[in-house]
């Protein structure tokens, strides 16, 4: 999947892929705007390069070489090939913009910025290494694909100069002036523990990513450990195969001509581990993407429960104003409330003051009701998107694990009919050997 | 010549076959009858399997007498199997397994030939009434393996030649017996033989372990200062008695890995005599397995003054190894105690390779355990009914993997690694009887030393004139001669008779060798093709997701 080159990430060796979601969203936009379905998108070629950053110190990072080029004839996003470099941090920063401008979304996440669950095969802590490249190389292209392949994302100016125009990116994603509006991470956590009636769905939403989290997360530990201890297994029977080797020398009969062969066929099927390793992590890989969606699904929610704070808030401060005005069309009656003992300190309003203060409140009411209508409506607007975006997102998922699974299943069948293989050409060879 | 009666006295016995060792596949012992008998036109005449061992008889006789106590049952080695083979060549037609006894190395005379014809004759007869015997594949020693790997290897060889030597021994039903400090295992030890030596063909004894020791160092004592190796006792373990002796109940007790790798070590260990023709005869062993009560062994404790007497003379043995050097004459020996050394080696580092491999499997079953478990965690968060069936699919495929490790573990465990530690045990056996015959041959050097200086005592008496002391000394002269005879020709027999265990331990540690790796790799194979069809099993499960 990382390494595709169809821009199309639904598609398996031989097997048929429902494209019915991605069908349907091409049908809206049928002026050709999905722009998955035009271009054909490589992240590849990870280098290292040095710049001079402030301070007179030099920075080292590693840059990809993005290629697009038109997969059709009659193609309106670009005309031509175009490459450019582009380094993690860009990534990041694109990232950052489309999470603010499309709240809805679920947008896809980006690789690791530091290895996680890796084991001791593999250095974990050098974001120089060459395996670890490779890993975010295939994370970034998929980014891209999912973010291309999505209907609302393709078609964010943004994105395609984000993948045409090297220069000029940062400036003009810092006018967006996305920044100012995504809400402060205060208010975020605010939000979440005081609001009252959250939709029921994005609480079963945001239960279910924290689940998936945790799950896959377990779940990647493990591999690690049972990845490790399968290596391990391997490299002893290695072992043994050596030691055979060198028993063959000092043995003088049909022993020794087993011996040899034998030790030959074990120490090539104990190599045999380390591509069928690297086939796992890569799969390994593909799982964490879904690790980090989860931390998108409760972006989601989040923003949700901000929303929903709003709402109400402003339904609040309505009851509130409204019970304020009863108040003053009741007259101050009670005796120990401020306003009261003003009013019998300084004597009550008059006429002309209530009036005033009446409409005060009452053009308060009206603002705060209006301001609460328009939340309301945002807020069942983006509920609405939404919820449209994680049943996409579901079918989505759906698909991907199943590849994964798939692909997950064939390597083990694989490994072990290769071991089966080995074991029948050893024992045959020992069967022999009293025969002889 | 000492032998001889003895020889015949096992002749007389014996009213089977040897039985053939190991490596009695038909074939192979037709092969190797090929060779020596292929004169012989007709085996199919049991007149010629009598005829034949008497000619050779007159051959080399000395070699007989070397051959003789060694060769007679359960050499496993080929030679024997050629042997044999003429013996089962004419079995397959004619049902008897005659040479059982007789079954003569080929490079020997024959064994059995009791150059007497009468002898020769009482095996006919003997042979005449044995059973037939049935070609035993040594293909499948795996199949139905519950005992460990040794003793299958055991089961074929008194099905092959039942004539020749039939026991198998079983070590079974440990029971704790005791309380507290002074509780104790106590095992079941059933024999099943057709020899005549014992008193009934079924025998059932409990013995206790340190009954097998006391019975190891009787056989020690007798057989190593004679050149033969001693199959090696299981070794104490203070870890595992304090368990056992710690545990609360019977069944606890004997859940302890500790008890059955033991049982199993002792299994083995008695097989292993009884396949050896000498030690098989031995008085103690006898009564080892037939006895009700032995006396308590008490020699065999750490603590006791035999313990410590123990200890002296191993201080005393790794001393004298380091002290005794001995021109070696015979480059035999010097050959096979390098090959010894070398194939020590290399066995030291194959267990610990496997020991290491016995470890990583079972770690890996513990991860795959715990795989299954977060795969069933995710699966209970899906609310998808086709992924999170899926999801429980994989868990339970996972599961289903991590028994499988769990038992190729055992396998690896049982099968391969105690095995390996046995013939490291034996090996350093070997050593200490090449010591014997080091000692042994310092003893004739010294004895002709003092002759020499007899004789230089003597020519100082005679240039100093003082007859009388003269002919003292001559008759000094003459025991000190006798002497050196005497411990030359020890010498020279205990190098034949260790010459003759020694290859007798060539040709079974190539057999158990391929054995131990055959039954290993079958594990294997069954255990990754259990795997495979788990996760065959899983891939409709995967692909019906969505």
């Amino acid at each position: 999947m990382a390494s595709s080159d169809d821009g199309d990430i639904f598609e398996e060796e031989g097997v048929e892929v429902p494209k019915a979601p991605i069908k349907s969203v091409n049908k809206e936009n049928k002026d050709d705007k999905q722009m998955l379905s035009q271009l054909k998108i490589t992240v590849s070629d990870p280098e290292k390069k040095t710049k001079q950053s402030g301070l007179k110190m030099q920075e080292t990072f590693v840059v990809y070489l993005i290629e697009s080029s038109p997969k059709t004839e009659d193609s309106t996003m670009i005309e031509e090939v175009s490459s450019l470099w582009r380094r993690y941090s860009e990534f990041e920063l694109l990232r950052n913009y489309l999470v603010v401008t499309y709240p809805t979304v679920i947008v896809p996440p980006l690789p690791e910025k530091r290895a996680n669950f890796i084991w001791t095969k593999i250095t974990a802590t050098d974001t120089f290494d060459t395996d670890f490249l490779e890993r975010r190389r295939g994370g970034l292209e998929s980014f891209l694909h999912r973010i291309a392949g999505h209907s609302k994302l393709g078609c964010d100016k943004l994105v395609s100069d984000f993948i045409t125009k090297e220069e000029g990116f940062r400036e003009k994603v810092t006018a967006t002036g996305f920044q100012a509006k995504s809400d402060s991470w205060l208010k975020k956590v605010n939000a979440s523990l005081r609001v009252k009636q959250p939709d029921i769905r994005f609480e079963q939403l945001k239960y279910y990513a924290n689940q998936l989290h945790e799950g896959a997360s377990a779940l990647l530990k493990v591999r690690a450990k049972l990845a490790e201890r399968v290596y391990g297994i391997y490299k002893i029977h290695g072992n043994y195969a050596r030691v055979f080797k060198e028993w063959a020398l000092t043995e003088n009969s049909d022993l020794k001509l087993a011996l040899q062969k034998a030790s030959n066929e074990v120490e090539v099927w104990a190599n045999s581990i380390d591509t069928l390793i690297d086939e796992e992590d890569i799969i390994a890989e593909q799982l964490k993407e879904y690790l980090y969606f989860a931390d998108s699904l409760k972006t989601v929610c989040k923003k949700h429960e901000a929303q929903q704070y709003d709402v109400e808030w402003y339904e609040n401060q309505v009851m509130l104003t409204m019970t304020e005005k009863k108040k003053v069309l009741t007259g101050n009656t009670k005796a120990f409330s401020l306003s009261g003992m003003k009013a019998r300190l300084l004597g009550g309003d008059t006429a002309e003051q209530t009036e005033q203060k009446l409409e005060q409140l009452d053009k308060n009411i009206r603002d705060l009701e209006d301001k609460f209508e328009s939340h309301r409506s945002q807020a069942s607007d983006f509920l609405e998107e939404a919820l449209q975006e994680v049943e996409i997102f579901k079918k989505r998922k759906r698909m991907d694990l199943r590849e994964i699974f798939i692909s997950y299943t064939i390597l083990q069948i694989k490994l072990h009919r290769e071991g089966c293989a080995k074991w029948g050409k050893f024992k045959s060879l020992f069967d022999n050997l009293l025969k002889s | 010549m000492a032998c001889w009666p003895i020889y015949k006295a096992k002749m007389a016995d014996l009213r089977e076959p040897p039985p053939l060792d190991d490596y009695s596949e038909n074939e192979e012992v037709s092969d190797m009858l090929e060779k020596p008998y292929a004169k012989e036109e007709d085996k199919d005449e049991e007149k010629s399997i009598v005829s034949e061992p008497v000619e050779k008889v007159e051959e080399p006789k000395p070699q007989k007498e070397e051959v003789a106590t060694q060769e007679i049952e359960n050499d496993v080695s080929f030679d024997e199997g050629v042997a044999g083979s003429s013996a089962i060549d004419v079995v397959v037609p004619v049902k008897d397994v005659p040479a059982d006894t007789p079954i003569p190395a080929p490079t020997t005379a024959i064994p059995l030939d009791s150059p007497q014809d009468d002898d020769a004759e009482e095996l006919f007869d003997a042979a005449s009434s044995s059973k037939p015997i049935a070609p035993i594949s040594l293909d499948d020693p795996v199949d139905t393996i519950t005992k460990p790997a040794y003793l299958r290897q055991d089961e074929p060889e008194p099905e092959e030649e039942e004539e020749k030597h039939d026991i198998a021994i079983e070590v079974s039903d440990p029971h704790k017996k005791g309380e507290g400090m002074n509780a104790f295992m106590s095992y079941k030890v059933h024999t099943k033989t057709s020899m005549p030596t014992f008193k009934r063909p079924d025998l059932t004894v409990d013995r206790r372990f340190s009954d097998f020791l006391g019975l190891h160092e009787k056989m020690l004592a007798k057989h190593r200062h004679a050149g033969r190796v001693v199959p090696p006792a299981p070794e104490k373990s203070l870890v595992g008695m304090t368990l056992i002796k710690m545990s609360k109940s019977d069944e606890e007790a004997v859940s302890i890995d500790f008890v059955e790798k033991r049982r199993a070590a002792l299994e083995r260990y008695l097989n292993r005599i009884a396949r050896h023709s000498v030690l098989v005869q031995d008085q103690d062993f006898r009564d080892f397995l037939e006895q009700d009560d032995l006396p308590q062994a008490t020699n065999t404790r750490a603590l006791s003054g035999a313990g410590v007497m123990r200890l002296v003379k191993n201080v005393e043995g790794a001393i004298n190894k380091i002290t005794f050097k001995m021109t070696e004459e015979d480059s035999w020996f010097e050959e096979k105690h390098q090959q010894i050394e070398s194939l020590e080696q290399q066995l030291i580092k194959l267990h610990s390779t496997f020991d290491t491999l016995v470890h990583r499997r079972k770690e890996l079953a513990v991860n795959t355990a715990l795989f299954a478990k977060s795969a069933a965690t995710l699966g209970n968060a899906e609310e998808h009914t086709a992924l999170s069936r899926a999801l429980a699919q994989l868990s339970d495929a996972f599961e289903k993997i991590e028994s499988v490790n769990h038992d190729q573990a055992n396998t690896d465990y049982y099968g391969v690694t105690e095995a390996l530690g046995d013939y490291l045990r034996i090996i350093s056996e070997i050593k200490e009887v090449f010591m014997v015959r080091v000692k042994s041959w310092h003893n004739w050097q010294s004895a002709v030393q003092a002759v020499n200086k007899k004789k230089e005592a003597e020519a100082k008496m005679r240039a100093a004139g003082k007859g009388d002391k003269v002919s003292q000394i001559q008759s000094d002269l003459r025991e000190l001669e006798a002497r050196v005879e005497t411990s030359k020709s020890d010498f020279d027999e205990l190098s034949a008779t260790i010459k003759k265990d020694i290859q007798k331990f060539e040709k079974d540690r190539i057999f158990d060798f391929r054995q131990l790796v055959l039954i290993f790799l079958k594990n294997l194979m069954k255990s990754q093709e259990q795997c495979m069809k788990n996760w065959e099993a899983f891939m409709p499960e995967a692909r019906a997701i969505a």
